[in-house]
């Protein structure tokens, strides 16, 4: 966006930035294109697991049923080191799985043609509302986790290893969510305005290489946004401390 | 006063860039060097890897943020 | 850099819908598909490995039951063989046995019919020999005188014969 003409530049920034246009509003909550595009992507993902399971077989026979056992065996091998054990990562699985489909879709949407432009279609993970929103899941996620299986005693690693690092300690728990969010939006929406602005200076084929760079960055950012919630899932429900 | 927001966003992303730069080069380094003496562990490291960059990466980011916040005053 | 309270709600509210329709649509009856798909394999595997214990304890069995089989038939074929050889040298033995008796008995038997045949002739040759000399000398020889001396000679002939 340093190269870019300064115009363009403030008008991409104010679609990413800025909390894009409230399209309508159901029960006073604003609609936004973000919300649309995420209702889209859902609507796609929840399809194609259903069109999968419906007719699901021992043997694959069909390829999105394939396509998908690869993803989730692919989601829980990853899981499975950080937790430890693979029982306590299918507990959690649901969840960070979920963590792992959505943002992915999400980051993936803003490589579509238009995304950012046309009503109705925005990256949902390149606004900081969104990234926020999965930010506090993750973060009441792991609280509520850390309270079920320890009970009362979660509270006791808030005082370790030194009772006097308690004001640390609760700074880091309000510090991580903020991370986590920051380095998602920070790195989807700075993708964006960088295709955006070598869009700007030449449309033709100057975005390619960047935006392949982006399709790499996108899942890279899904995985490392999944593989904190359970690195702080695990620390907050491991036994010992 | 325009110009010199936009210096400090410029310098804000660009100082911000030196040190996770220097810290992922060092960190990509070392995993290969233990990929390369134990291959058999890639995998791990390979994760521990992408952890440790993400980590580095989100000070870049924040970097970044604040040059946006800058711009967005120009 | 505002955030929006609105998409905030949202967002979280979408992802909560999406982790309880995908947990029913697809996390679990896949994951349980998985799981059942990896506990039939293991089944299978396990039952096929029994499987190939068992056969290898049967053939390990059989094997050894042929070979007992073997040495079975090959202890007894020694024996019938040494038998044979046995009562072969036995019943040679005895031919030989048998063949010199019989050859022993014929010769005594010839040997007593020589001797008998010998004093037969001798006692022919005698009278025969006093026959021829009464008749050749007649008168002037007595027989009582001199058929001692003749007995004599023919014995000493005999003797030499």
């Amino acid at each position: 966006m340093f190269f870019a003409t300064p115009a363009y530049a403030a008008e991409a920034a104010e679609h990413g930035a800025e909390h894009s246009q409230a399209l309508f509003s159901i029960f006073g909550l604003q609609v936004s294109s973000v919300v649309t595009t995420m209702w889209g992507l859902m609507v796609l993902i929840i399809l194609f697991s259903y069109l999968a399971t419906k007719r699901m077989n021992k043997v694959p026979e069909s390829r999105l049923q394939n396509f998908l056992e690869f993803v989730l065996e692919s989601i829980l091998e990853l899981l499975t080191p950080i937790m430890g054990d693979e029982k306590l990562a299918k507990r959690y699985f649901p969840l960070l799985a979920s963590f792992f489909i959505l943002i992915l879709a999400s980051n993936y949407a803003g490589l579509l043609p238009g995304a950012g432009h046309l009503p109705g279609l925005q990256a949902p993970t390149s606004t900081l509302s969104v990234t926020a929103g999965f930010a506090v899941v993750v973060f009441f996620a792991t609280h509520y986790y850390g309270l079920k299986t320890k009970g009362i005693k979660y509270f006791k690693h808030f005082v370790q290893p030194f009772p006097f690092l308690l004001p640390l300690n609760i700074i880091e728990e309000f510090v991580r969510p903020l991370s986590l969010s920051l380095r998602l939006y920070g790195n989807v929406f700075g993708e964006e305005m960088v295709v955006a602005s070598l869009f700007a200076l030449i449309p033709l084929f100057l975005p390619i290489p960047m935006m392949l760079l982006g399709i790499l960055f996108g899942l890279v950012q899904a995985f490392v946004f999944t593989m904190l919630a359970t690195l702080y899932i695990s620390m907050a429900t491991a036994e010992q401390h | 006063m325009s110009g010199i927001i936009a210096i400090a966003a410029a310098l804000a992303v660009a100082i911000a860039s030196i040190g996770p730069g220097i810290g992922q080069g060092l960190a990509a380094g070392k995993a290969m060097e233990s990929i390369a003496r134990q291959p058999e562990a890639a995998g791990e490291i390979r994760t521990a890897l992408i952890l440790s960059l993400a980590f580095m990466e989100a000070l870049t980011i924040y970097g970044l943020l604040i040059a946006f916040l800058l711009y967005g005053k120009i | 850099m505002n955030i929006s309270i609105h998409d905030m709600i949202w967002a979280i509210i979408n992802f909560l819908v999406l982790v309880v329709i995908l947990n029913k649509f697809l996390y679990k009856p896949l994951l349980g598909m998985l799981d059942a798909r990896k506990q039939q394999i293991q089944n299978r595997l396990d039952e096929a490995d029994a499987e190939r214990s068992e056969a290898a304890k049967m053939k390990d069995e059989y094997s050894r039951q042929m070979q007992n089989a073997k040495e079975e038939a090959r202890e007894i074929i020694g024996k019938a063989a040494r038998l044979a050889e046995e009562s072969k040298s036995g019943i040679i033995q005895d031919a030989k046995d048998e063949a010199a008796q019989i050859m022993k008995k014929a010769r005594e038997e010839i040997g007593l019919e020589k001797e008998k045949a010998k004093a037969e002739l001798r006692n022919e040759v005698a009278s025969l020999a006093v026959m021829a000399a009464g008749k050749v000398l007649e008168r002037s020889l007595q027989v009582q005188d001199h058929e001692k001396m003749i007995r004599e000679f023919v014995q000493k002939a005999g003797d030499v014969s």
